[in-house]
C-alpha cells in the first residue's frame, strides 16, 4: 500500500489543484447541508399543516378507512397546491405582461431576456482558449477536468443598461415566481408523505400486547373501524 | 460534531437531491393541470353564487358533528348548574344604642324603639328590607352595656382604679416633700429699708 501511495508522484499544479477540488468539495457539501435541513425544516411544518387538514374528518370518523383517507387527502392536498400556487403563478403573469409590452413597444421579440438579466453580474472566462497555454484554467487529474485555479473574470461586467429595464423586472419576477412555485411543489410533495404515513397509522390495528382471554371493554359511541 | 453532523446531513441531502429535484418537477407539471382545473372549478362556483373554496361534504359532516357534539356538552352544563336564587341584599343600619344618653324614641310611623331616629333612619318610611333575624346576622351584636348613672360633681365614668400602682421612680424619691409655706408667694409684702436722701446705695 505504502509502495502505491509513494509512486503517486504530483506536480506542483495537481496538488493545488488538489487542494482546491477537497476545499470546494467540503464548502459544497455544507452548503448543500445546510440547504437539505432548511427543506427538512420546510417539510415538518408542511406535514403538520397535512395533519390540521385531516384532523377534523378522522377525529370524527367520517373518513374511517386508510383508502377514504388517502382520497379526501389527496383532493384536499390538490386544492392546497392550487391556493399556494395562485401567488406565484401572478407574479409570473405580471412578469408576462410586462414583456408582452415591451417588446409590442420595441419589436425586439428575438431577443434574449435571461442574457440581459445576465449582464448584472460577474461573468468568469471557463474556456480554456482564453488563458495562456502554460497556465490553463482546466487541467487533468487522475482523468477528471478539474479546475486549476480560479478563473478570470470577463471585463465589462456587471453592468446596467437601461434599455434593458424590462428584461430585469420580467426575469426577476419569474425567477421569483419559479422559486415561490418550487417552494408550495415542495409543500405538495411533503403533505404528499405525510398523508400516506397516516393513512396508515391512524386507522392502524394491533395485536401487540392483546390477550384474546382478558376482557375487552368496548365503547359503543365509539365503535372501532372496520379493516380494509 | 455539529459540523460533522451537517456534512453528513449535507452527503445525504447531496444523494437525495436529484430524487427530489424530479419528484418537484414532475409536481410542478401536475400543479399546472391542477391550476387550470381547479381554476375551472373556482369560476363555475363563483358564477353560481357559491364560495370560491367550498368545504368539501366531509369536511361539512364533520363539522356538523362537532358542532352537535359542542352542543350536547353544553347542554350537560346547562343541566348541572343550578337554578340562580333571588338574591336578597341586606342593607345593615349600625344604631347603637346608649340607653341612658337618649331616652328611646317612639316614632309615630311605627319604628320600633332602639332603631334610630325617625328622621334619619331609612327603615321607617317604608322598611323594604327584610328585617335579619338575630340568629341569622352576620356580624356579631355588640352586648348592651349598663347605664352609667351620672353623679353630680362627676359627669363623667371614673376609671377604673388600677390593681397594682406605678413604681416610684427612685430619683423622685430623693427629693424633699413639697411644702408651700417655704416659697413665697406674689401677694407676700417685701420689707425693704430705704434711706432718706440716700441713692440706694449702701
Amino acid at each position: 500500500m505504502n509502495r502505491v501511495l509513494a509512486s503517486i508522484q504530483l506536480s506542483d499544479t495537481d496538488r493545488k489543484a488538489l487542494i482546491v477540488l477537497i476545499i470546494l468539495l467540503v464548502v459544497l457539501v455544507l452548503i448543500v447541508g445546510l440547504i437539505g435541513m432548511a427543506i427538512n425544516a420546510t417539510m415538518k411544518h408542511q406535514a403538520k399543516r397535512a395533519d390540521a387538514m385531516m384532523h377534523d374528518v378522522a377525529k370524527t370518523h367520517v373518513v374511517d378507512s386508510t383508502r377514504e383517507f388517502r382520497r379526501f387527502g389527496f383532493k384536499k392536498n390538490n386544492r392546497a397546491l392550487y391556493r399556494d400556487s395562485i401567488k406565484p403563478f401572478l407574479v409570473a403573469l405580471v412578469g408576462l405582461a410586462i414583456w408582452i409590452i415591451y417588446n409590442i413597444a420595441t419589436g425586439n421579440w428575438g431577443d434574449n431576456v435571461w442574457e440581459h438579466f445576465g449582464e448584472l453580474f460577474v461573468r468568469f472566462k471557463f474556456d480554456n482558449s482564453q488563458y495562456p497555454p502554460e497556465e490553463p484554467l482546466w487541467v487533468k487529474v487522475f482523468g477528471m477536468n478539474i479546475l486549476a485555479r480560479w478563473p478570470e473574470t470577463v471585463e465589462g461586467y456587471p453592468r446596467f443598461e437601461i434599455s434593458h429595464l424590462a428584461s430585469y423586472i420580467e426575469v426577476a419576477l419569474w425567477i421569483v415566481a419559479i422559486v415561490w412555485y418550487a417552494y408550495g411543489c415542495q409543500a405538495y410533495l411533503s403533505r404528499f408523505i405525510r398523508i400516506m404515513r397516516l393513512s396508515n397509522t391512524v386507522y392502524e390495528k394491533s395485536l401487540e400486547g392483546f390477550n384474546a382471554n382478558a376482557q375487552v371493554d368496548i365503547n359503543p359511541e365509539k365503535p372501532t373501524t372496520p379493516a380494509d | 460534531m455539529t459540523v460533522l453532523k451537517k456534512f453528513g446531513l449535507g452527503i445525504l441531502w447531496a444523494l437525495l437531491s436529484p430524487i427530489i429535484l424530479v419528484a418537484v418537477a414532475l409536481i410542478g407539471v401536475f400543479g399546472a393541470v391542477d391550476f387550470v382545473i381547479e381554476f375551472g372549478i373556482m369560476i363555475v362556483n363563483f358564477f353560481r353564487g357559491k364560495k370560491l373554496f367550498p368545504l368539501y361534504p366531509e369536511d361539512e359532516k364533520a363539522l356538523e358533528i362537532l358542532q352537535r357534539a359542542i352542543d350536547r356538552k353544553n347542554g350537560e352544563l346547562n343541566a348541572q348548574s343550578q337554578p340562580s336564587q333571588p338574591q336578597q341584599v341586606f342593607v345593615q343600619q349600625n344604631f347603637y344604642t346608649t340607653p341612658g344618653s337618649m331616652p328611646p324614641p317612639t316614632s309615630p310611623m311605627g319604628v320600633p324603639p332602639g332603631y334610630g331616629y325617625p328622621g334619619i333612619n331609612q327603615a321607617n318610611s317604608q322598611q323594604p328590607f327584610q328585617q335579619i333575624p338575630p340568629q341569622q346576622q352576620p356580624y356579631q351584636q355588640i352586648p348592651e352595656q349598663q347605664p352609667h348613672q351620672p353623679t353630680p360633681g362627676q359627669p363623667f365614668r371614673a376609671l377604673p382604679q388600677e390593681q397594682e400602682p406605678m413604681p416610684q421612680r427612685p430619683d423622685l424619691a430623693k427629693l424633699p416633700e413639697f411644702n408651700p409655706s417655704d416659697y413665697r408667694t406674689g401677694t407676700d409684702t417685701i420689707d425693704i429699708d430705704i434711706d432718706e436722701g440716700g441713692n440706694g446705695n449702701e
